[in-house]
């Protein structure tokens, strides 16, 4: 009850009154209650006349006095003179209060405020922490009904969470496993598969799961959207051609993905705004351009990074390149590498390889970015050549599509990005620059 | 009966033979028996089963015992293994030591454990001290033992509780029974015990009785030092006691069953080495500790207790931080109301449990 109205004083100024009496009805918006005095006195001064207006709860109507004689000392006081003293007490309600809540109502609505003190620190048993992070939930949004509002277990055991109040997951934090595995080493084998009747069950690795976790909070998290371009890769395949005749037989030739690398690179130069990391109360927009590359698929999906693009030749990203795939075929004994990771600020995936054509990739949670990389494809394109007789001409084009967090990266400034990239692409000698 | 016709027996016979203990006969199922007659059993058995082990202290002999604990041995025994001192704790605890040093088991009662304060150069740098410091030479197999702690109107210098202060000793063994099974087991295990072992009874436990299993009841019942004892399985509090509060702490589980809490109850039996390996399973398991002692609260028990909370994996596992009931921090008054005001009492168990329960409710 936050504030009612005086129907009717049952009481006048210098009445005297034993515990259990009236002094007067209250009316709430649900019912109509007695006011009940808890003690003997003598109604000294009544502030607050019968009527409609509405009262907040703790504002003074009624000053009591246990002797009738200092019933004079009041005849003129106004709530303002009383100081420093406490209000006394609302008119309480002698009949049960509301109606019992909703068995699990919203957290929002009717859970009390999360335990923070005025220096930010969450208050939360040990228990309380290490449950919050099995459940994957933030612990600051979890609110606390222990002492002094601290959060207890049973606190985050009963804690229903918004998408806002899962953990962010932070850059550079090794792959967490979910909470029904808790601490057990990442297996490759995922055991045999099972066969029934019209269908056969494939048991999910460690490293299955856990991207798959990470896959769907993504997806529901992130306001992902799409931008699409199609870029023309004749200039870059000439500058490829004519690079790798120049490298000696023992150097290795680069291949396209080095060359687009390098571009998504330069592009978040142009764009810093790009290169960045949703935290929850901040965005962070890193200085050093890291790529996650993703390669290979199912229990060998990894995603290896390459730090600092913007700082390497393309020679360089290409090694890198080819160790991180190297690392994805079985050793001697067979046995498959531990996929990798680490967390970089940018993604790129490249399903081209595949003949396909355009992709929107998911965003690696907390970058800001990911780029798909299609297929380099022959189409057919108007001719730019005025003076050829040509209208149409043949050119290969590759359809890049970039994913954005719209809470970091708006459509403009991903759409900057994109142009940037482009045009990098469509000009490789750029790059130089 | 058979027990019956067993004692008309001894008594025809003249001479009390095997009723050790005042009527503890053999049987062959659970019988009742006080806490002094199950020490009485155990010193009894040992006695018997190695002749070097001997008892020695004030009115152990002639009196049977200040508290009646050792009935029946000078009797059984004889002067050479029962043996009456001068009043002069350092003087016969300092003869022990020696004796142990020579093989033999000496027992040495204190007539209460305060009186121990009078002897504790020869408990702690006599024989604790010695293995370490001669190299491993000079074993100490020799048992201390007496009433610790509060009594009725014992007043200060007689109710003061030595589990912590002796605890803390490197080199020393600290037992401290509750029940009769914990009395006789652990008082046969620290004379069958190569290191000097300080057994603290309780004045106010010898004469409840408790049950004693048939087992309990054989002569190889030895209870291992070092391991507590689960008296009772809960779920949501765990209580930690030993000697007579834990009587205390079953009672205030059983309210606090009524109120739908579920607690656990742990009997420490030992205080050196304590046994951290069950403290730390039962606080993960409900994630809130109570601390129970009749001692001072600084450096208590309970401050052991509360760091081993801390320092171990048992930390992330709390859900409220650990509460101990302790003595006031005085020394204990002599007025029965006063006293009674410096010892634990079932409500304030109660009110610390409740504590680490504690929630507020929501709005």
């Amino acid at each position: 009850m936050e504030s009612g109205s005086i129907a009717s004083w049952n009481l006048k100024e210098g009445d005297a009154f034993i515990a259990g009496e009236v002094f007067c009805s209250v009316e709430t918006d649900k019912a109509t209650v007695d006011f009940e005095a808890q003690d003997d006195g003598v109604v000294a001064k009544i502030l607050v006349d019968a009527g409609p207006d509405e009262i907040q709860c703790g504002q003074p109507i009624l000053v009591t006095v246990e002797e009738g004689e200092d019933v004079s000392a009041f005849s003129d006081f106004k709530v303002e003179d009383a100081g420093g003293a406490p209000a006394p007490p609302a008119p309480e309600p002698t009949t049960t209060p509301e109606a019992v809540a909703p068995p699990t109502p919203p957290p929002a609505a009717a859970a009390p405020a999360p335990a923070t003190n005025t220096d930010g620190r969450v208050v939360a048993s040990p228990l309380a922490h290490m449950l919050a992070k099995e459940l994957g939930y933030n612990i600051a949004s979890v609110p606390g009904s222990g002492p002094g509002g601290r959060i207890i277990a049973a606190d985050v055991k009963e804690f229903v969470p918004g998408a806002e109040s899962m953990a962010p997951t932070m850059a550079g934090q090794a792959v967490t496993p979910p909470p029904a595995t808790p601490g057990a080493a990442a297996a490759m084998s995922a055991g045999p598969p099972v066969s029934g009747d019209g269908y056969t069950d494939f048991p999910v690795s460690e490293a299955t799961t856990v991207t798959a976790g990470r896959l769907a909070q993504a997806k529901r998290n992130v306001p992902h959207y799409y931008l699409t371009v199609d870029i023309c890769m004749d200039s870059l395949l000439e500058s490829r051609k004519s690079m790798n005749a120049t490298l000696s037989d023992d150097k290795p030739t680069l291949g396209v993905y080095e060359f687009l690398l390098k571009a998504a690179a330069s592009s978040m130069k142009a764009v810093p705004s790009a290169n960045a990391c949703w935290m929850d109360s901040v965005v962070r927009v890193y200085d050093s351009v890291d790529i996650n590359v993703v390669l290979g698929q199912g229990d060998s999906l990894c995603t290896p990074v390459i730090r600092d693009c913007g700082g390497k030749g393309i020679a360089s990203i290409g090694d890198e390149l080819t160790k991180s795939m190297e690392s994805l075929d079985p050793n001697d004994e067979g046995e498959m590498l531990l996929p990798s990771g680490e967390a970089g600020t940018f993604s790129v995936v490249n399903v081209g390889m595949f003949g396909v054509k355009s992709c929107a990739p998911i965003i690696r949670e907390p970058q800001a970015c990911a780029l798909a990389l299609g297929a380099l494809e022959n189409r057919i394109v108007p001719n730019d050549d005025k003076d050829s007789e040509e209208i149409f001409k043949e050119s290969v084009v590759m359809t890049a599509t970039l994913s954005c967090d719209h809470r970091v990266v708006d459509g403009a400034v991903g759409a900057q990005w994109l142009a940037a990239f482009k045009s990098y692409v469509e000009s490789p000698t750029t790059l130089l620059l | 009966m058979l027990s019956s016709v067993l004692r008309k027996g001894v008594a025809a016979s003249g001479r009390r033979v095997a009723s050790i203990g005042g009527g503890g006969v053999r049987s062959m199922a659970t019988i009742d028996m006080a806490v002094r007659e199950a020490i009485c059993q155990g010193l009894d058995e040992e006695m018997e089963r190695d002749e070097n082990v001997f008892i020695m202290g004030e009115e152990v002999a002639q009196y049977q015992g200040a508290y009646k604990v050792t009935k029946g041995l000078f009797q059984k025994y004889g002067d050479k293994r029962v043996i009456d001192t001068p009043i002069t704790e350092m003087g016969f605890t300092g003869l022990g030591v020696g004796a142990s040093f020579h093989d033999l088991k000496p027992v040495i009662e204190f007539m209460t454990i305060n009186f121990s304060m009078q002897a504790i150069d020869q408990v702690v740098n006599g024989a604790a001290k010695q293995f370490y410091m001669s190299g491993g030479d000079l074993a100490c197999p020799i048992v201390f033992r007496g009433p610790n702690g509060f009594s009725a109107g014992t007043a200060a210098q007689h109710s003061q509780c030595f589990g912590a202060w002796y605890s803390s000793c490197p080199g020393l063994k600290v037992v401290s029974p509750y029940s009769s099974e914990d009395a006789k087991g652990l008082i046969k295990a620290a004379i069958r015990d190569p290191n000097p072992v300080m057994v603290l009874e309780h004045e106010l436990m010898y004469g409840i009785s408790f049950p004693m299993s048939d087992e309990a009841q054989s002569k190889d019942w030895v209870v291992p030092i070092g391991q507590a004892k689960i008296e009772r399985e809960g779920t949501d509090v765990t209580i930690i006691s030993f000697s007579k509060p834990v009587g205390l702490a079953l009672e205030a589980a059983e309210v606090m069953a009524t109120k739908g809490v579920s607690c656990e109850v742990i009997n420490l039996l030992s205080l050196r080495p304590l046994d951290r390996k069950t403290i730390i399973a039962s606080a993960k398991k409900t994630g809130r500790v109570v601390s129970l002692e009749q001692g001072w609260p600084q450096c208590g028990i309970s401050s052991e207790i509360a760091a081993i909370l801390m320092e171990t994996d048992a930390f992330n596992y709390l859900d409220a931080p650990m509460e101990r009931v302790t003595g006031a921090d005085v020394p204990m008054p002599y007025a029965a109301d006063l006293e009674k005001a410096a010892l634990p009492q079932l409500e304030d168990v109660v009110a610390a449990i409740e504590r680490t329960t504690y929630r507020s409710m929501a709005a």
